[in-house]
């Protein structure tokens, strides 16, 4: 008897208990809530928290903030697939491309004047359409850590070519650290190095191998065009520039690393703010990535950071619009600004408190005249969808870095390339 | 009677035929899984799967994940019984801890998991770090990768093969083991020789449900290595989860889905035959 | 004693092998994301704030209650359609009950995510994404082969002549499932909702396709979240990881005979 009465007290406790988190659940659905759906993660999500909790004090309006992390792109997709959008998402560098035809376009809205230039022309369509509000940019280049290389005798300025930035990382292996650092668990990273690298080769100004229109034209062969890139790569594994775990490394644990001047170069989006939570006196500066001709200029990408764009068939269209106004406002805007780490893209931000915007502004002085800005490599000369491929071929080259490792690499780039523009066709 | 199994019936009509007959469809068509735009394409997607090193990869991985956790799980589950059965203070201990893990998610297992075998600060480098000896990068070759998956699989599961032969070893008579005994065999002898036969039925049972959960690993995986490095650790069921998500291949995936569904249909229906003949002969 | 010494050995190896992980996450939980010592040394000083934060921003007391209803609303389904179900199996010996046996292990063999592309679309067209109702009536049905064949094989063993007895007192077939086979099964019952209960709570590869507004997570996706979002801070992952698995820990040792039962049931029968 004993048994059962505990195993009967255990099963109607549990059956208490979810009616009750049940009848909390459906009495919060009668209200009308706006839906927004974001990328951020970690400390940038709880102060993005606060600005919802600051927007729904003012118009009362209810937020429900949905935050799937590193699934983001994932759970976007599939909401597609059922045509079921959040109200307000954040497009993540694709708002022309891919979410076009979703997203409602914004030419009319009030805050239109204050988008800055530098990005109009990323996340504008063919006739000059807007979909979303892009309150900052994400840009692509590299950071370094200055102390490692002030001991090491390198003046990140003069790093003009990678000629130069070999011989930099040659002395910064000398000297016990590590040059760069690649976190290749997550593919998104492996992606994101390449997507910055590959584009100094292949459409930077003045590059050893130009070919912007060969690319978006479908005529670039990846077989033999490709080669300088993946050999590139092949040549700096084999020469111990990157960390030992470079295979299994995840992003956060490089940019620890970089913080506490145990690596000296990372390559993707500069957010300077992010070694910064780890060594508060960290001394953190960008630049951008070197050219890849005597003649060439050095590259910044420059893609939509925080961007929010509002689905079309959403049924709270006015209050959405509200949203943004909101999140336009410079106050907001500024605060959207220190939390993702990224430079502003509305005119009306004040930079004062951003390190990576003072870092930035310090890189273009040093770089003056030399230094070339593009859209994202992939947004703007890839098909949709080579994301996931770019990184599947660099771990080609980072599982076997020798020529064989290379061809196989090239050859996923070429076959994946040619069936997504098909499919694009 | 046969209106009992209605309601069972209709549930699964509705959630396991259809959806079968619309993956079947699926894996027909050339689909971005999310636009509107589907091509049927006929049986295009089956035949990338025979040139498709990854798939191959991921299908071996998936034997492997079935067949050699299975045996660990048996071989580990096996030796928790003997030792837990063989009465000594504090066995009971044992028990419980050893099938503790089953409770936990394999996906919170994965993460637990990627806590020890990282290789900056993972715990197990630690440990060696103790003895001297240098960090290892443990998930960057898919060979370890594999292993370290099985190894945890077998280790969370085993307990699950401890209780089905503590049970069986608990209906063996101990006169049998007398007997032998008296008859001068070694323990080594009368396990070999009186145990292990009679153990036949549990054995079979602890091998079906094993493999069942093996073929279908999903959750660790994802947690663990996301079927990295470079597609070296998925299992079908992973392999299909990124085509679908990352490749955007959903018509590709239900092909994988649909390969995956006859090959443990296979197995499925080997092991009942194994099983109905084992009823027969028992 | 002394003769066994090695037993003691092999026993302390086992349980230190097996708490590992657990005492790892714990461990960690309790140390800030600053705490650079090793994962194996226990905190110098105990640190609440991961704690504090779990609590405050992942939604985790939400999750535990939607998995508390998916659970329960599936343990409920399970054990209603499937010991319904077992009834005609374990009785009638024909041509059609056996090809249902076959199917029915058939389909508990079958991972559900090879089909999920099918059932998402499904799900998609009959409105059932984010819905309680909508996971679990997959889950259940998931879940329901494992049910019948636990219930069937009961049935099996419960003596055909108190059916026969009942009939010839002129009960209908409802009448003698209800008042002579239902009252037997309470210890297998038992069995069915523990097990099922913690394949539910665990659940991970369907929710992740059906359940995808934060408000409507179970714990598993709160904690898949909760390490995607805190990139950063493992430690904090730690502690969400603890706070989704003490639950589930806490009724294993009050109810782990019950635990060890249901995993007899489920395999030495058949």
């Amino acid at each position: 008897m004993k048994r059962r009465q505990w195993g009967s007290m255990v099963l109607a406790g549990i059956l208490a208990a979810g009616m009750l988190t049940g009848a909390q659940a459906s009495a919060a659905e009668g209200e009308k809530k706006l839906e927004v759906e974001v990328d951020y993660t970690s400390e940038a999500l709880d102060s993005f928290r606060l600005l919802m909790d600051g927007f729904t004090e003012e118009t009362g309006i209810a937020v429900e903030l949905v935050t799937p992390g590193t699934d983001y792109e994932t759970v976007i997709k599939t909401r597609l697939a059922s045509a079921d959008m959040p109200d307000v998402f954040i497009t993540h560098g694709w708002s022309i491309n891919r979410y076009k035809e979703y997203l409602l376009e914004l030419n009319d809205q009030p805050w239109i004047e204050e988008v800055s230039e530098s990005i109009r022309s990323v996340i504008s369509d063919k006739d000059g359409k807007i979909y979303v509000l892009c309150v900052t940019q994400g840009v692509g280049g590299m950071e370094y850590n200055q102390d490692v290389l002030a001991k090491v005798g390198v003046d990140p300025a003069s790093i003009r070519t990678m000629d130069d930035f070999q011989e930099a990382c040659a002395k910064i292996k000398e000297a016990g650290i590590n040059p760069v650092f690649i976190g290749g668990k997550d593919y998104w990273t492996s992606a994101n190095f390449m997507n910055l690298l590959a584009a100094a080769y292949y459409t930077a100004d003045g590059c050893i191998c130009p070919s912007g229109e060969a690319l978006k034209d479908g005529s670039f062969d990846w077989e033999t065009d490709g080669m300088h890139y993946f050999n590139a790569v092949k040549d700096m594994i084999n020469n111990g520039y990157f960390n030992e775990n470079f295979i299994t490394a995840d992003e956060v644990t490089g940019i620890e690393s970089l913080a506490n001047g145990k690596t000296a170069f990372l390559v993707g989006g500069i957010a300077v703010e992010r070694a910064k939570s780890y060594n508060e006196s960290a001394n953190i500066g960008v630049m951008p990535v070197p050219a890849t001709a005597e003649e060439g200029k050095s590259l910044y990408q420059v893609g939509e950071g925080s961007a929010f764009g509002i689905w079309k068939d959403s049924e709270y269209i006015e209050e959405a619009k509200q949203l943004l106004e909101y999140l336009a406002r410079a106050e907001v805007a500024e605060q959207i600004l220190a939390a993702d780490a990224n430079l502003p893209a509305l005119n009306n931000i004040n930079t004062a408190e951003s390190l990576t915007y003072e870092a930035f502004t310090k890189s273009e002085k040093e770089f003056e005249g030399d230094i070339c800005y593009q859209n994202l490599f992939d947004r703007e000369f890839l098909p949709n969808g080579m994301w996931s491929v770019l990184s599947d071929s660099m771990i080609e080259v980072f599982m076997n870095p020798t020529e064989e490792g290379v061809q196989v690499a090239v050859e996923g780039m070429q076959e994946n390339y040619v069936e997504k523009l098909e499919a694009a066709e | 009677m046969y209106l009992f199994y209605l309601p069972a019936m209709l549930m699964l009509l509705f959630f396991v035929i259809r959806p079968f007959g619309e993956t079947l469809y699926i894996s027909l068509c050339k689909w971005n899984g999310y636009s509107s735009a589907k091509k049927l394409i006929g049986f295009k997607n089956y035949a990338a799967l025979l040139g498709d090193r990854r798939f191959y990869t991921a299908f071996v991985n998936t034997l492997i994940y079935g067949f050699v956790s299975t045996l660990l799980q048996n071989v580990i589950g096996m030796g928790c019984a003997l030792l837990v059965n063989s009465r000594f203070k504090g066995n009971g201990i044992v028990r419980v801890v050893v099938y503790l893990p089953i409770m936990i998610s394999g996906l919170i297992m994965g993460y637990i998991m990627y806590f020890i075998f990282s290789y900056d600060r993972g715990v197990l480098n630690d440990i060696l770090a103790l003895f001297g000896r240098a960090p290892v990068d443990w998930l960057a070759d898919g060979r370890t990768g594999v292993c370290i998956i099985t190894l945890v699989n077998s280790w969370q599961y085993a307990g699950n093969c401890m209780v089905i032969y503590l049970a069986g070893l608990q209906n063996i008579p101990k006169v049998y083991q007398e007997a032998a005994a008296i008859d001068g065999a070694s323990g080594w002898q009368s396990f070999r020789n009186i145990t292990l036969p009679l153990l036949i039925p549990s054995i079979t049972t602890s091998v079906i449900v094993n493999l069942i959960g093996g073929l279908k690993l999903f959750d660790p995986i994802i947690s663990l290595t996301n079927g990295g490095p470079n597609y070296q650790t998925h299992s079908l069921m992973t392999y299909l989860n990124s085509q679908y998500f990352l490749k955007e291949k959903a018509g590709y995936a239900s092909a994988i889905g649909i390969f995956t569904f006859f090959l443990i249909m296979l197995v499925a229906v080997a092991a009942n035959g194994y099983f109905e003949k084992r009823m027969v002969d028992g | 004693m002394k003769k066994n010494w090695w037993k003691y050995l092999i026993a302390a190896v086992l349980v230190l092998i097996y708490l590992l992980p657990v005492y790892v996450v714990f461990a960690m939980s309790l140390k800030p994301m600053t705490d650079m010592s090793s994962r194996l040394r226990f905190p110098s000083e105990i640190y609440w704030g991961n704690f504090e934060k779990v609590f405050r921003n992942s939604g985790i007391l939400r999750a535990i209650g939607n998995s508390l209803i998916i659970t329960a609303g599936t343990v409920i389904i399970v054990v209603a359609v499937g010991s319904l179900a077992a009834y005609p199996m374990a009785r009638i010996q024909n041509r059609l009950s056996r090809n249902i046996k076959i199917f029915i292990m058939g389909v508990m063999m079958i991972p559900g995510m090879s089909m999920v592309v099918g059932i998402y679309s499904m799900l998609v067209s009959i409105h059932a994404l984010n819905t309680y109702w909508g996971i679990i009536l997959v889950s259940a049905t998931f879940g329901l082969p494992f049910s019948i064949y636990m219930y069937s094989n009961f049935i099996a063993s419960v003596p055909r002549s108190l059916d026969e007895a009942a009939q010839m007192d002129g009960a209908g077939v409802v009448r003698t499932f209800v008042e002579i086979i239902v009252p037997q099964l309470k210890p297998v019952t038992v069995s069915v909702i523990l097990l099922q209960g913690v394949g539910t709570w665990n659940e991970y590869g369907y929710s992740l396709y059906v359940l995808q507004r934060t408000e409507m997570y179970n714990v598993t996706l709160t904690v898949k979240q909760y390490f995607g979002e805190a990139v950063r801070d493992l430690n904090g992952a730690a502690a969400c990881a603890a706070v989704a698995i003490i639950p589930i820990i806490v009724i294993y040792l009050l109810l782990q005979k019950y635990f060890v039962q249901g995993a007899l049931d489920s395999s030495v029968k058949g």
